[in-house]
């Protein structure tokens, strides 16, 4: 009975996100049908008739899809990686730092990258590694190298979009841990010290599982884009000669071009993707709950 | 952490300010350069000359700004629903968090519930769909266009989810036994308790709406209707004189759709001061979470 | 978890359903659904009798929605707007139209393209719409295959003014083939001039006199410069400014065309073969000449050797800095980027000239004539107004009408600094070799032959310019960038006999749009290889045979089976 009457409040409590859940999100995904059709526009997506897989026949047909589905997931997975340790190992550092000011510094400029466009970032980082950019000059004059096209190398190209990522996004990222950081009792480093614990101790036995839980959590959420490779980074940066090493799904679609069947197919990836993202998170959500005994959802 | 060690002057913290201060200055860099070009004069800026400080400083693109009454009108939409979205967004999201926190047997639905959430944050509608809804609801080129699709944070809403279910049980319990319902124990217990994670989620939604783009483009019909970053992502970057004339454009005209280098740089500038500005705000907010350590064992 | 998830999807499509019946999700209906013309009957002057009037105000109000294209700062007048302005009024007044804009987007970023193809896909249409750019064919044969838009071969051909009818008889009728389907002509193009295509070679006079060099006649001439200013110290460790983030061959700035021109090559368009039938530009013999000096000049360092990387704005970086002596522009290139190398060093002298083949003569490519074009929705009543619209804009552009050019382009004119397309984005049809013609005109003026007051109102402006100009070197930066616009890059071709490859086919066809990306990448990625020496010359060879066999050779029987109908 109790728990009866206190349900009602908790349905009452999720009311209003389900309502805009259900206008603004499920109510369209429905006309995700459009991946089964061909769209006639003046019948509408619900008139229009049925192509089954077709859509999807048209990606996977694409030549080279091989490479390209490769490219997606390398790029992508490297980046879900870096930009999982990364931000962490900086929180980590700054935890560190004791002086507030210089913490409140620190941590305010290194996320305004984020704020900036790739348009703006990769004509800059366009410039500092170009044949007579920075690097090479300083490589040149230090270690004594000719230079290196990096943007027109496939060795170094994927690296390079990871790299640049993940420090455009590292600060903001960041933010995360080191809110989860200021959850951790500082009770709890009192005693570790007590103990007779130095930093690395205390880093091993008292941080690291006081945010564990927010690192699975993180982890799993960042599945979700395994096949998200960056487009517009990588529109940004990518040229002819970096196509067999940096052209992934995303930017393959926009050289096509306008298509007959564009929008279907538009939605035919966004499916796959949601589809692959949403399993693997699943596969998570099971691991987490054998391996660390954590529920994440 | 504690105060004990502030009196050693250990290498590792030199270390550690020293890789800091790298970070700071990559950081900054670009931020730096665009600063600096604001401040330049234009035609040093298209010739690529500037770098850390300007050269040919001058106030003329900022004067320009302040008659640039679009920009203005566009920074302000992006104002208004920046705080349309987080005030409604915030309560959304605490009021679904805190159901979703409860065990299954306090709240048999919480399982339905949580996996509608992870499925729409998988499975996004459509261009075409998002687009069809948004013209039934009579919303193109309204402003809640930009405000109601974004009010339901699945991430946001799993963040403060798991940080509710961190919190020890003791405290739902004894609140219990002292006659309090769902509604009092969420806003006198739960909430205060949860500050940094609040003020996490809070910047995450300003950031987000800050920086969002696209739905400007879609879902306004008049370039007057545009939010900010939509509206910068349309100033002139690179000029595209073949475009411009397949436009119908007097070629003889093309001098004044010169890219403004430094015009441009001084837009972006204004667009980052309110993030600029937010961050140390709410940093404050992010003091060591009012964890009894009493309770915490 | 698999039967919660079940539940879950089962409960949540059925809150959808229910909702979506109550909400009525249903079929977008056929039929259009914005207000449109007012009906009442009206004496409409009968078309068979006698002919039309084709400026004919109408008997009755009609209104009319459409989109439109922005800049980002318009700069309208204090309390005026692109829907509120007297251009707009004027058209109410006096021919009984009024134009309502259902929306506007940017100009930029293929904005307004992104909108239209949205809409299109949404069955959101207005009553008419301009459209143009790279993608227009393609949305053209989307609206056509959708029937969305109405035939206009009888508007046209009733309503149509003598003028621009004479225009487009003048260049012979090729705007309008290209949107016929059918025998069926779909939208009312737009002709421009072709001349813009040329690529100019720009240099600096006084670099060249520094180092004793002549006006580079042909390739060999550009390269020499290139060299020889480096050697005496005139220049630096200068290239001349390439890029590859368009096409390398575009009629831009910085491109490829100037050398492709030269060897009478013409990739990327698809032109008449010698045997007649349409045939792909690229994949000519010739085009491996052509590339084979690219390679070399590419080892000789001529070029950057990251040119790949290269765009626009960092290509004309060189230029604005003043390190360089020479590049490949267009003659309207005072305007962008030679303005600011002037504003950066006011004592540069810039010339321009084009170049010479092997065989002495001015080959150029050219492009399609037609850069936009206006439809009309299916349904729509009295298409014949939007005609008549027209014909008054051409006349508009050809400055015939005092009332807009009070308006729009004399002194004090109120929407002198206005951007964007003051007039509702209407295809106007201009002289192909319009830039020629009006060079010799101002050029007319200017020696006396033709008094200012008899030439018409563009010319006698431009006169002035070149005048002033004259009178007061560099006084007004703006004012050198048009004067030396036509006296240098206008001059370039309008003295010359220049011999413009016209493309033969400017639209698309099934297979041409599934393999777009296909073909595109791998001539792209070949011919940068073959330059930059990753692959010798020869690669050419195997690129052709791979073209036809990815569906090259299909697009081209399909462009020649269009051809013949």
């Amino acid at each position: 009975m109790h728990n009866k009457l206190k349900s009602i409040h908790y349905h009452i409590m999720l009311l209003p996100a389900m309502i805009f859940l259900v206008i603004f999100t499920i109510k369209p995904l429905l006309g995700s049908v459009l991946a089964f059709k061909k769209l006639n526009p003046v019948k509408g997506i619900w008139g229009s008739e049925w192509v089954g897989l077709y859509n999807f026949k048209v990606i996977f047909d694409i030549p080279n899809i091989d490479r390209i589905l490769y490219n997606t997931v390398f790029i992508a997975v490297m980046k879900i990686i870096a930009q999982l340790i990364i931000p962490l190992a900086f929180a980590l550092i700054l935890n560190e730092v004791r002086k507030l000011w210089f913490k409140r510094f620190v941590q305010t400029v290194v996320y305004l990258p984020y704020f900036l466009s790739w348009v703006i970032l990769a004509g800059i980082f366009r410039d500092i590694f170009a044949m007579d950019g920075v690097i090479n000059k300083i490589s040149g004059t230090i270690f004594g190298t000719e230079p290196v096209m990096f943007l027109g190398s496939n060795l170094v190209f994927p690296f390079l979009m990871v790299g640049t990522e993940t420090w455009k996004n590292f600060g903001f990222n960041a933010i995360i841990y080191l809110a989860a950081l200021t959850n951790i009792s500082p009770n709890l480093y009192e005693a570790c010290d007590i103990d007779g614990g130095n930093r690395w101790k205390q880093l091993l036995h008292i941080t690291m599982p006081g945010i564990k839980i927010t690192i699975v959590l993180l982890a799993t959420l960042s599945l979700q884009s395994v096949l998200n490779a960056g487009f517009e980074q990588i529109l940004n940066f990518y040229n002819p000669l970096v196509y067999e090493s940096g052209d992934i799904l995303d930017t393959y679609i926009y050289r096509m071009g306008l298509q007959n069947n564009q929008f279907e197919m538009a939605t035919a990836l966004g499916l796959v993707k949601s589809a692959v993202g949403f399993i693997l998170i699943l596969i998570a959500q099971k691991l987490a709950g054998k391996f660390a005994g954590y529920r994440i959802f | 952490m504690l105060t004990k060690y502030n009196k050693k002057v250990n290498i590792p913290n030199i270390i550690i300010y020293i890789i800091l201060l790298l970070i700071v200055f990559t950081s900054l860099f670009p931020v730096i350069n665009t600063i600096a070009i604001s401040f330049s004069n234009s035609s040093k800026a298209s010739a690529g000359v500037v770098t850390i400080y300007p050269i040919g400083f001058n106030l003329d693109s900022y004067k320009k700004i302040l008659q640039e009454t679009m920009f203005f009108n566009a920074f302000w939409i992006s104002v208004k629903r920046v705080v349309l979205v987080t005030a409604m967004s915030f309560i959304i999201t605490v009021l679904a968090a805190y159901p979703l926190s409860k065990e299954k047997k306090e709240f048999r639905s919480r399982d339905i519930y949580m996996w509608i959430l992870v499925f729409t944050m998988m499975f996004g509608p459509g261009l075409i769909p998002s687009f069809l809804n948004i013209k039934d609801l009579h919303l193109l080129g309204s402003l809640w266009a930009l405000v109601l699709p974004n009010l339901v944070g699945q991430f946001l809403i799993i963040l403060v989810v798991n940080f509710f279910r961190s919190l020890p049980k003791e405290l739902d319990d004894s609140s219990s036994i002292d006659g309090a319902g769902p509604w009092q124990k969420l806003f006198k217990i739960y909430l205060p308790l949860a500050i940094p994670i609040l003020a996490t989620i809070t910047l995450f939604i300003i950031v987000g709406q800050w920086n969002a783009f696209f739905d400007g483009l879609i879902y306004m019909n008049k370039t007057s209707q545009y939010p900010l970053q939509t509206y910068i992502q349309q100033m002139v970057i690179t000029i595209d004189p073949l475009k411009f004339l397949a436009q119908g454009g007097d070629i003889s005209k093309i001098g004044a759709t010169v890219s403004n280098r430094t015009l441009n740089a001084a837009k972006l500038v204004v667009t980052m001061v309110p993030v600029l500005v937010i961050y140390p705000y709410l940093q404050k907010y992010f003091v060591k979470g009012i964890m009894l350590g009493s309770v915490k064992e | 978890m698999k039967k919660y998830f079940c539940k879950v999807v089962a409960i949540t499509m059925s809150l959808a359903l229910i909702l979506a019946a109550g909400c009525g999700i249903k079929d977008e209906p056929a039929a259009t659904t914005t207000p449109v013309t007012s009906l009442a009957s009206e004496a409409q002057p009968t078309v068979t009798a006698e002919k039309a009037d084709t400026y004919a105000k109408m008997a009755e109000m009609v209104a009319f929605t459409t989109g439109g294209m922005l800049p980002a700062e318009p700069k309208y007048p204090e309390g005026e707007s692109n829907e509120n302005n007297d251009i707009l009024t004027w058209v109410k007044d006096n021919m009984n139209i009024d134009i309502k804009y259902e929306w506007t987007a940017s100009d930029q970023n293929n904005a307004y393209d992104s909108k239209l193809n949205l809409l299109i896909a949404s069955n959101e249409i207005p009553d008419f719409l301009s459209i143009g750019g790279p993608n227009a064919a393609q949305m053209l044969k989307k609206l056509i295959d959708a029937d969305m838009i109405q035939d206009l071969t009888k508007v046209y051909e009733d309503y149509a003014s003598p003028t621009f009818k004479g225009m487009h008889e003048n260049s012979g009728n090729v705007a309008l083939k290209s949107v016929t389907f059918d025998g069926k002509l779909m939208a009312i193009p737009s002709l421009s001039d072709v001349e813009t295509a040329a690529a100019v070679m720009w240099y600096r006079q006084d670099m060249l006199d520094k180092a004793g060099l002549q006006a580079p006649k042909n390739v060999d001439d550009v390269i020499n410069i290139v060299k020889v200013l480096n050697e005496k110290g005139i220049t630096k460790n200068a290239v001349l400014p390439a890029r590859a983030d368009m096409e390398l061959f575009s009629g831009d700035t910085a491109t490829f065309d100037w050398l492709f021109s030269a060897y009478n090559t013409y990739p990327g368009m698809w032109i008449e073969g010698k045997d007649g039938s349409v045939v792909y530009g690229s994949i000519q013999p010739e085009v491996k000449t052509a590339l084979a000096k690219a390679q070399e000049i590419y080892k000789a360092g001529i070029i950057p050797s990251d040119f790949a990387l290269w765009d626009g704005n960092k290509a004309v970086e060189l230029v604005s800095s003043n390190k360089i002596g020479i590049f490949q522009g267009a003659w309207w290139s005072t305007a962008w980027p030679i303005q600011d190398s002037m504003k950066n060093d006011a004592t540069a002298n810039w010339k321009a000239t084009l170049l010479q083949s092997a065989d002495g003569n001015y080959y150029q490519r050219g492009y399609a004539a037609s850069k936009g074009f206006l439809v009309i929705k299916k349904g729509v009543e009295h298409p014949e107004a939007i005609m008549k619209l027209i014909n008054v804009y051409e006349d508009c552009a050809l400055k015939k009408n005092e009332w807009y050019n009070a308006l729009t382009t004399n002194e004090n004119a109120k929407y002198k600094n206005t951007g964007g397309t003051l007039f509702p984005a209407l295809p106007g049809a201009k002289y192909l070799d319009e830039i020629s013609r009006r060079y010799n005109a101002i050029m007319d003026v200017v020696n006396g032959k033709v008094k200012k007051e008899d030439a018409d109102a563009e010319t006698a402006a431009l006169a002035a310019n070149v005048l002033l100009e004259k009178e007061k070197p560099m006084a007004d930066i703006a004012n050198w960038a048009t004067a030396v616009s036509w006296t240098e890059g206008a001059a370039a071709f309008a003295k010359v006999k220049m011999i413009q490859k016209m493309p033969a086919f400017d639209g698309t066809t099934d297979t041409l749009t599934k393999s777009k990306a296909i073909l595109t990448d791998l001539e792209k990625q070949t011919f940068l290889k073959i330059i930059m020496g990753k692959v010798s010359i020869d690669e050419f060879d195997k690129f052709v045979e791979q073209w036809k066999k990815l569906g090259g050779e299909t697009v081209t029987q399909e462009i020649n089976a269009l051809k013949k109908k």
